[in-house]
């Protein structure tokens, strides 16, 4: 079976979706009867985004899928003609629900591209059963035509490790409005902890207190092991990959209610209401009061989510469709 | 040819292993009766759920002591049956040998609601001492007969379930996913069985919450107090599933867990085997006896230990349940149940 795989998101980023098709790949090459192809149109920068979303995606990318058994495209843009049987992944609909967390480009087009790519796709695959849950509402996507297909935790995230040292709570995130980065500060202060904030510069104007920049998988599991706790107040996510990575370190986790973050942390983290820095303050401290039995189920929960299973889960998605 | 009358009426009213069981042998046992010359015939309030081979017999129910009392045996009569087979209890003055299948006895462990239990003490000590022969499913339902009611051990035939063709393994656990609320991509842990006391759901729940696992409880509510307090603890009730539905949970779930009371046999552990699901579950006497080596077995305060230990070693368990599981066919059920048959009709 020869699958064609849209590798563009390793170009363009290191945050979930990256994860996603990396983590994917890296399980799925050398199973035997599977032929992978890696399809990208690179280049970072305006213009190439540009070339990307509105030549390749939509029509290059159909023409290419004529030698394929499946295409499997890792983001919601996809060919408007595939000739062969379609997947799409869908993370999340942050461009449906907050277009305005969103750069102005990916805001115009987004929204199109996505409704045109889960019409397309013969499977979808969503990361998280809320991101199935909104594919249904508000795209009126077949619920037959959705599979679930959780993200896993990269090996590089245990608990055994160097750890980072000081006394500081962690947020991370890519420095964008829909992170809520401003009430983990807020929180932070209240609760009288240094917090720290990892992740890449973004757009919208964010600025955080205790940035540390962007760090490696190695820098940032050392981080969370070294940290009180993981602050993830996120206002919206398809999935929320930290929640798991921080457990996996052996951290506790204090994040949103509600939606994907409450979904993937399955009873085994703090929850809070992100809009409110008192309740997320008040969370750090119960996750300091609870920190042994969070970081036990915590760290059972993390082990749950491989890129095996969620590979396994693709591959006989695959095989049903050719 | 002889008629061979199996009392049917569990067929299509969702009573989980007991009908099971009878939409499985009625599936299995015309091969081997034809070959003992006899003919199956069916009596059910459901005859358009009864297969090909057997003999649809339309007996509706109002009242289970009217049917057990009257009409079942006036239907006997009138269909010139040489034999009738039943579950539990005997037809009153059956004009043939009865050959009686007892599941469990749990109503003898004071694990069965007071009504239930009233007439199971009175009904079913009787049926194992008038029927010809009477069918257990494992050897330690067989062993709880001839202590509690002192049946000689030879009139016992020892026939275990098997496993119905809709378990079975995909390449991998891959569920599709459907308009219910569970999140079958998502890891969790999986308790099959009517929601009662004697099943422990809660146990099986505390446990999986513990072990960072989502519990998703699959059967009907006997007993609304437990379902409360499993849905408060955050458990998935799926209530009675099609057994289609039932074979994508078994092999979407990270494990089974079964921390039953008290079993007469433990359908879902042979189920979630063949599906290809590792099972952990607690030493009772016929969950051992069926799970043989290939589960987790725990006591019930180590069960959250046992469930990691399950997701850990999911490979080599998987491979050891598939290889048990095989060993639990329908068609040797069936082929027992003839041969006893045939040992009533000679006594």
């Amino acid at each position: 079976m020869r699958v064609g795989i849209d590798t563009s998101p390793l170009v363009q980023t290191r945050a979930g979706t990256a994860r996603h098709v990396r983590g994917l790949l890296a399980e799925l090459a050398g199973r035997p009867g599977l032929e992978l192809v890696g399809l990208e149109s690179g280049g970072e920068g305006r213009l190439a985004s540009v070339r990307r979303d509105a030549l390749w995606y939509p029509f290059r990318l159909g023409h290419v899928s004529a030698k394929l058994d499946v295409l499997h495209c890792t983001t919601f843009r996809a060919p408007v003609s595939p000739r062969a049987p379609l997947v799409v992944t869908v993370h999340d609909l942050g461009v449906l629900r907050h277009p305005e967390a969103f750069p102005r480009w990916h805001r115009m087009t987004g929204a199109l591209a996505l409704r045109g790519g889960v019409r397309a796709a013969d499977a979808v695959v969503a990361v998280s059963a809320f991101t199935r849950d909104e594919l249904v509402a508000r795209l009126r996507v077949p619920v037959e035509r959705i599979r679930v297909v959780p993200n896993g935790v990269d090996p590089v995230f245990r608990a055994d490790g160097p750890a980072a040292v000081g006394d500081y709570a962690l947020a991370v995130g890519t420095l964008e409005p829909r992170k809520n980065l401003a009430a983990a500060v807020e929180a932070a202060r209240i609760a009288g902890i240094e917090l720290r904030v990892a992740g890449a510069a973004g757009w919208g104007d964010v600025a955080a207190e205790g940035w540390v920049g962007e760090p490696s998988d190695e820098e940032l599991a050392a981080l969370m092991r070294g940290a009180r706790c993981l602050v993830y107040p996120s206002l919206y996510e398809g999935f929320g990959i930290p929640v798991l990575e921080a457990m996996a370190c052996g951290t506790p986790v204090v994040t949103s209610r509600g939606g994907a973050t409450e979904e993937v942390a399955g009873g085994a983290a703090v929850l809070v209401d992100p809009r409110d820095p008192e309740s997320i303050a008040a969370g750090i401290e119960e996750a300091e009061r609870r920190r042994d039995s969070l970081v036990e189920i915590g760290r059972a929960r993390a082990s749950m989510f491989t890129w095996r299973r969620s590979a396994d889960l693709v591959e006989d998605l695959w095989r049903e469709l050719v | 040819m002889s008629l061979v009358v199996v009392d049917a009426d569990v067929l299509g009213r969702r009573r989980t292993g007991d009908e099971t069981y009878v939409r499985n042998l009625l599936r299995t046992l015309p091969g081997p009766a034809a070959e003992a010359g006899l003919d199956i015939a069916a009596v059910t309030r459901h005859p358009e759920l009864v297969p090909d081979g057997v003999l649809p017999v339309l007996l509706p129910a109002r009242s289970q002591e009217l049917r057990m009392a009257w009409t079942l045996p006036r239907t006997l009569r009138r269909l010139g049956a040489v034999l009738t087979h039943t579950q539990y209890a005997l037809p009153f003055r059956c004009p043939c040998p009865v050959v009686v299948t007892i599941h469990d006895l749990s109503f003898e462990h004071g694990l069965m609601g007071r009504r239930d239990r009233l007439v199971f003490e009175r009904v079913v000590p009787r049926a194992a001492r008038e029927a010809a022969r009477v069918l257990t499913v494992s050897e330690r339902t067989k062993r709880d007969l001839v202590e509690h009611y002192g049946i000689p051990p030879e009139r016992i035939v020892v026939t275990p379930n098997g496993v119905d063709p809709a378990f079975h393994p995909l390449r991998a656990a891959g569920p599709k996913s459907s308009s219910d609320t569970v999140s079958l991509g998502m890891p969790y842990a999986l308790a099959v069985g009517a929601i009662q006391e004697r099943k422990n759901q809660p146990a099986a729940l505390a446990a999986a919450r513990e072990a960072g696992l989502e519990l998703v409880v699959v059967g009907p509510v006997k007993d609304e107090r437990v379902a409360a307090a499993l849905r408060e603890g955050g458990a998935r009730l799926e209530g009675y599933v099609a057994v289609e539905r039932l074979a994508e949970l078994y092999r979407g779930a990270a494990c089974l867990v079964q921390a039953s009371r008290y079993e007469g046999f433990g359908l879902p552990v042979v189920e979630a085997m063949a599906s290809g699901t590792p099972v952990v579950t607690v030493p009772d006497a016929a969950l051992v006896e069926v799970a043989g080596d290939a589960a987790v077995v725990v006591p019930e305060a180590e069960l959250a230990a046992g469930i990691r230990r399950a997701v850990e070693e999911r490979d080599t368990l998987a491979a050891a349940g598939l290889e048990r599981a095989r060993a639990f066919t329908w068609e040797a059920a069936a082929r027992a149940t003839v041969t006893a048959y045939v040992e009533a009709l000679d006594r």
